[in-house]
């Protein structure tokens, strides 16, 4: 009923409405694409990290001053040791279970802790055929531990796991994940084939678990493999905390009281270390703390410019009210009522907003486009642009709240008055 | 005349404060949110040495194996660290005016008497030559360079970094004091001051900063500093410094040259490919000779390692952009309702005999007085911005990445001269950019219509 009101207002100041409809066109495809990035972000940080009950799992890294690893002496001296740290570790109250996790704790991203972006290959393929993957070494433990899902093939056995000085070039046979085997082979017989890691070791795949979190990010971040072997020269470990035995305490105060509980265990033993306990929330920090960074950052700024976009359509509705106090009197003295009024300028902003959403939509690819491009991130899903356009029309409206009470209150008796 | 002009742009600004206020708002918020984006940006892409920067080359020899790829995103080139004894055949070389070899370690630094109130920590240490600290200008602030033959000599003497001074002995003056890398003992000869060096320009990877402790190279004698980044395949454990770090093909040693002129270029690269077809044909090498010489300016361009951040805070500037031209279209729209607004003063004025470039003139000079407002405030906007944003980006660092580096303590982007006359001057850029349009359309109402009612 009003529609045709609208349309010949709107026709009447062409280029007041072709700027609105610009603008919002354009903060449509800026919005959708910010939503889109912290998206795709998103999906980085909260993804499945493919281990059971993060909470109650915790890294441990004990880096001994003397860091020497030439010799008999030092690899008896860090054997020596790394059981006895163990012992400790397995005797502390509360604790499940303790592993070994030389290459890396799942997560753990640091700048001593590059070694585990790895390569892997078929045997006998080039290296330059190789597949990016994140490699951890795993004792017989080490998976029952996370809580890793096995689909196919074994778990490791007791025999699999050596002592040796590299696992990457030493280990015994390799577990990969569902990613990393369909990318090594794509014709699904994974199971069983030989592979080669970039430090040379050819070993048979024996199992593959569902999924296992790496170090890389898409598309790598589910391409990893654990190798079987214990290091001699260890410096990580996986402790999973149990959730009986702090029953009847509150998790967390339970959880903090192991923690500092195995640091003053472990440092009474030898001070001549640095010992760092993490949780799964401090290692999550550590690999995926660029994400963590840059998706608060822009998600704060998309608020910000969510802001600015309403203080400038509330400035705008201002000045449309303005300008046709005159006419809103004269409609309100010839009998329209303020529900009318009200409703008429909600179905302008509605409709100036949807029409700016047809040049909007199309922006909103073209800028995806370029994104994408530019960050092989922020893909766009066409559900966004539902979101987007009830979004937009609803922060019009509230943006054009206050005017729009303003204009219901115009009285008629202004269509006397000349200006 | 500009006085009256000012005086009618500053009765109009208080005749309409509300739009007025939106309009500073949005240049404020705008350009407050878009300058430090962009500037966390460009600090992990900044040139660290400008101007220096194009003297100083990295060299880089392919002494890769033929089947294996190095950098799996650029397989062309060859890798950024060398082995000993090539290093040492640049060394060697006197075409060059300045020589850094050098490598990296992480080791326990601790007081020398093992003082119980120090509680040692892990640091990054250089291990290099003097010229590096001429090199990349890092600043003295106590003591001076080893000299040559402390260096050749193998003592044990090192420069520390302003946070290790400071942690170590709780800063100030200490040269002559002494302190432990390892289980060794190391005598302090100078101290850094403050140094800004990001990205990390001599070794490039992600986050990094420049190292707590320097200690001289010594000819490659410090066997009991083993090097962070060495490479080779299949070996297992070293049992010994000098068979898998001295005689050998692990490649471990970052290398750059000085060479001010064009003739020093030229000549340094017949020496290297000299050099290296000589060794080829005595059977080292499996590659093809690949020599690279790049300078600091085209290695912050082209190194492999740091591809990876920039595509990451890449983001930022797309997000930047966005954000700055959504203000301006917002501020449009406002200039224009604002404008048109007072179209019976411009109408009137023009009837008075003010010509079109007058009005137009004056509504931009409106718009630059709010503008040098927003400025104003976009300068508080930016600075909070800025804080905040580090300090997101700093609490989301790995936490032994802030003990190593000492970060943590000492956010290093300031806000400098640079940086605030640039906020300025985006700020009023943008708003006379946003004025065009409007004051344009402003400037062609006919004179003297509204003269009929008023």
């Amino acid at each position: 009923m009003y529609l045709g009101d609208i349309f010949s207002t709107l026709r009447h100041s062409k280029a007041g409405t072709l700027l609105l409809v610009l603008q919002v066109a354009f903060t449509f495809a800026v919005l959708v694409n910010v939503y889109a990035m912290i998206q795709d972000y998103r999906k980085q940080v909260v993804k499945d990290h493919g281990f059971k009950d993060e909470a109650s799992l915790i890294g441990v890294t004990i880096r001994p001053y003397d860091r020497a690893t030439q010799g008999e002496a030092a690899r008896a001296r860090y054997r020596n040791q790394i059981e006895r740290d163990l012992a400790i570790m397995r005797s502390t109250l509360d604790v499940a279970d303790v592993s070994m996790a030389h290459e890396g704790i799942p997560l753990q991203n640091n700048i001593y802790v590059e070694r585990n972006r790895e390569f892997l290959r078929r045997e006998g393929q080039l290296q330059t055929e190789a597949v990016r993957h994140t490699r951890y070494s795993a004792d017989v433990n080490t998976l029952d531990l996370l809580g890793v899902e096995l689909v196919a093939g074994r778990k490791f056995t007791p025999e699999d796991v050596r002592w040796v000085d590299r696992v990457s070039s030493k280990g015994g046979p390799i577990i990969v994940t569902e990613a990393l085997a369909d990318a090594l082979f794509p014709e699904g017989n994974a199971l069983g084939q030989r592979v080669t890691t970039r430090d040379g070791l050819t070993t048979e795949i024996v199992g593959i678990i569902k999924t296992m979190a790496g170090v890389w990010w898409a598309p790598y971040d589910e391409h990893t493999s654990f190798i079987a072997g214990r290091s001699n020269f260890n410096e990580g470990y996986l402790v999973r905390i149990s959730r009986d035995g702090v029953a009847g305490r509150d998790f967390e105060i339970g959880k903090s009281a192991m923690i500092r509980a195995l640091g003053e265990r472990l440092y009474a033993e030898s001070e001549e270390r640095e010992i760092m306990i993490e949780t799964v929330d401090d290692l999550r920090r550590g690999n995926l703390g660029r994400f963590i960074t840059i998706n608060s950052i822009i998600g704060a700024v998309g608020l910000i410019l969510l802001i600015v976009t309403a203080l400038g359509n509330y400035g705008q509705m201002s000045y449309t009210v303005f300008r046709r106090t005159k006419q809103i009197g004269i409609r309100r003295a010839l009998g329209a009522t303020r529900g009318y009024i009200f409703r008429y300028f909600l179905t302008e902003s509605a409709l100036v907003t949807v029409i700016g959403l047809i040049p909007g939509v199309l922006l909103m690819i073209g800028l995806n486009y370029v994104i994408v491009n530019a960050l092989g991130y922020g893909k766009f899903f066409w559900s966004y642009i539902v979101y987007g356009v009830i979004f937009m029309v609803l922060v019009g409206w509230v943006s054009a709240l206050i005017p729009i009470l303003g204009a219901m209150r115009i009285s008629p008796a202004t269509a006397t008055r000349t200006l | 005349m500009f006085m009256l002009a000012l005086e009618t742009a500053l009765r109009s600004i208080r005749k309409t404060p509300g739009v007025s206020l939106l309009v500073t708002a949005a240049i404020a918020l705008g350009v407050g949110i878009t300058m430090p984006m962009v500037v966390l940006y460009y600090n992990t892409a900044q040139n660290p040495i400008p101007g220096q920067s194009d003297n100083v080359y990295t060299v880089l020899i392919d002494n890769w194996f033929a089947d294996v790829t190095f950098w799996q995103v650029a397989p062309d080139m060859p890798p950024d660290i060398m082995a000993a004894r090539d290093a040492r055949a640049i060394m060697a070389s006197d075409i060059q005016t300045g020589t850094s070899v050098g490598y990296r370690v992480i080791q326990p630094i601790r007081s020398a008497d093992n003082d119980t109130r120090i509680k040692p920590f892990f640091s990054e240490v250089r291990i290099t030559t003097p010229d590096f600290f001429r090199m990349f200008r890092a600043p003295m602030l106590y003591g001076n360079i080893w000299d040559k033959e402390t260096g050749e000599s193998g003592a044990n003497v090192a420069i520390l970094s302003n946070v290790t001074n400071q942690r170590l002995f709780g800063g100030g003056d200490n040269v002559g004091k002494e302190f432990k890398v390892a289980d060794e003992i190391y005598q302090v000869v100078g101290i850094l001051d403050a140094w800004d060096f990001t990205p990390r320009l001599y070794s490039i990877s992600i986050n990094a900063r420049v190292e707590g402790v320097f200690v001289p190279l010594s000819d490659f004698k410090r066997s009991h500093l083993m090097p962070e980044r060495a490479t080779t395949i299949g070996t297992d454990t070293p049992e010994n410094f000098d068979q898998t770090y001295l005689n050998s093909e692990t490649i471990f040693a970052e290398v750059w040259v000085e060479l001010p002129t064009a003739e020093n270029v030229a000549a340094f690269r017949d020496y290297l490919d000299n050099y290296t077809l000589e060794q080829k044909s005595l059977g080292r090498y499996e590659r093809p000779v690949n020599n690279r010489l790049y300078s600091g300016t085209e290695w912050l361009e082209v190194a492999p390692a740091s591809q990876e951040s920039k595509s990451l805070y890449r983001a930022f500037i797309i997000v930047a952009v966005f954000f700055l031209v959504v203000c301006i279209f917002n501020l449009l729209s406002l200039l224009l309702a604002k404008f048109m607004s007072v179209t019976p003063e411009a109408s009137v004025t023009r009837a008075l005999g003010a010509t079109r470039t007058d009005i137009f003139l004056r509504y931009l000079l409106e718009v630059g007085v709010l503008g040098l407002l927003g400025g104003i405030l976009s300068l508080y906007v930016a600075r909070i911005a800025l804080r905040s944003m580090l300090w997101v980006y700093i609490s989301n660092l790995p936490p032994e990445f802030k003990e190593i580096t000492g970060i943590g303590e000492n956010p290093y982007i300031q806000f400098n001269t640079s940086l605030f006359l640039a906020t300025f001057a985006l700020a009023i850029a943008a708003s006379l950019i946003a004025a065009l349009i409007p004051a344009w359309r402003a400037c062609h109402v006919p004179p003297a219509e509204y003269l009929k009612v008023n």
